[in-house]
């Protein structure tokens, strides 16, 4: 007997083991992190400090950099309207519960609106069972390449940390996470990477059957997110329209070069903890960073955040045009790799 | 003086400023300065005050009813 969810055991060291928000205990621990952001010294204290003291400041700010802060863009408002939306909707809902659909290309903010999307509903679950410790409100899953309705059922299992046999068979699996899911009052279950699912394929659709069985089964509201779902054929064919029948919806994309694109960078600087940066740098090469990114939020981010990481670590304390002209980014994104 | 002299006369009056060699030169404006420039010549276009998104706080937007 394993437990589904041992899989991926931390290791011993908390700050070097990694966080898998498809397990309860990761899920949880970022769902009660409020992230914080380092406060900038004066000059003459930062450079009175000795080399341990300077080694701790400096691993603060590392550590805020290679996060920076989540941008409440005008998707992610939208999703979260929508996803409370939804929590209303379904909560007295006997049947054809209405779920959230969320599609776009790679790098668009998809997982990031749907993790906060849960944080904030589990959050507010919180706040109305204040006493309810035992209660998972929000599930997160992401479905695996090439899926089959056990490897889905198996999915949920890990994230509860279900006990799973390898004789366990998929209705043993499905009533397990059933149970649980009922006895502990979940309210939403987000399913990321839903592209993988393809109902062309006898598997996928079976995949597809299994979520909407939990779908009925159980009192919640879902939300997907995958890649341009309905090129991946999610929406085809006649389980394709009873999901297209009870999902509302949003789609992610690129920023254009205009005021919102200049806004979200301003937020992104405004975040930077450096020394001798100059405020507004960034946003003067708000059309040089578009170039390089895509108008991508996902490769916007990895670019400031490895400046800014950069800056850190040589010493130079500020991001200038220099710094991400250094910086390899994604290789869509970036016009240098595009065929001229 | 004849009547071309006097003409010649009265043309150079009407064309020379009236002022002395004694006064003092006219303060000649300022030109505006060039505007600095950029440390990496890479100023994409003019500065205006670029009003940042907020910060997403999944905690703040529990409180709200709506």
């Amino acid at each position: 007997m394993t437990a589904a969810g041992s899989r991926e055991a931390p290791g011993a060291d908390s700050e070097e083991s990694f966080r898998q928000l498809t397990t309860l205990t990761g899920w949880r621990e970022f769902v009660s992190e409020r992230p914080s952001v380092p406060d900038l010294l004066p000059a003459t204290e930062w450079k009175a400090l000795g080399d341990e003291a300077r080694d701790d400041y400096d691993e603060a700010r590392l550590a805020h950099h290679a996060r920076l802060l989540t941008v409440a863009t005008p998707v992610m408002q939208q999703v979260i309207t929508e996803g409370r939306r939804l929590q209303y909707l379904n909560r007295h809902a006997d049947a054809g519960r209405c779920g959230l659909l969320l599609s776009g290309p790679a790098r668009t903010g998809k997982t990031t609106c749907l993790a906060q999307l849960g944080k904030t509903i589990e959050t507010m679950h919180h706040r109305r069972h204040p006493h309810a410790a035992g209660h998972i409100p929000v599930l997160y899953i992401t479905v695996p390449p090439a899926a089959t309705p056990r490897m889905i059922a198996v999915e949920f299992a890990r994230f509860l940390g279900l006990p799973l046999t390898r004789r366990s068979n998929v209705t043993d699996v499905l009533e397990s996470v059933c149970g649980v899911c009922l006895d502990a009052r979940t309210t939403l279950v987000c399913v990321d990477e839903i592209h993988n699912v393809n109902l062309g394929t006898r598997h996928g659709a079976e995949a597809s059957d299994t979520l909407k069985y939990f779908a009925e089964r159980l009192p919640v509201t879902f939300a997907y997110a995958g890649i341009r779902v309905e090129r991946a054929g999610l929406l085809s064919g006649t389980r394709g329209e009873q999901i297209a029948g009870r999902f509302s919806m949003m789609r992610t994309g690129p920023f254009g070069r205009g005021q919102q694109w200049e806004s979200l960078i301003a937020a992104l600087e405004d975040s930077l903890r450096l020394h001798h940066h100059s405020d507004g740098t960034l946003v003067e090469l708000s059309s040089y960073l578009h170039s390089r990114s895509g108008g991508m939020i996902g490769s916007l981010l990895r670019l400031i955040r490895s400046a800014a990481i950069q800056a850190v670590l040589d010493g130079s304390e500020a991001i200038t045009k220099a710094t991400p002209e250094s910086i390899p980014v994604d290789i869509a994104s970036d016009d240098k790799n595009k065929p001229r | 003086m004849n009547k071309r002299d006097r003409r010649v006369a009265a043309r150079t009056k009407a064309t020379v400023p009236a002022v002395s060699p004694q006064d003092p030169p006219a303060p000649v404006p300022d030109e505006p300065a060039p505007p600095p420039p950029d440390e990496d010549g890479s100023r994409d276009k003019p500065l205006a005050k670029v009003i940042p998104m907020p910060a997403f706080d999944p905690f703040a937007e529990a409180d709200k009813r709506w």
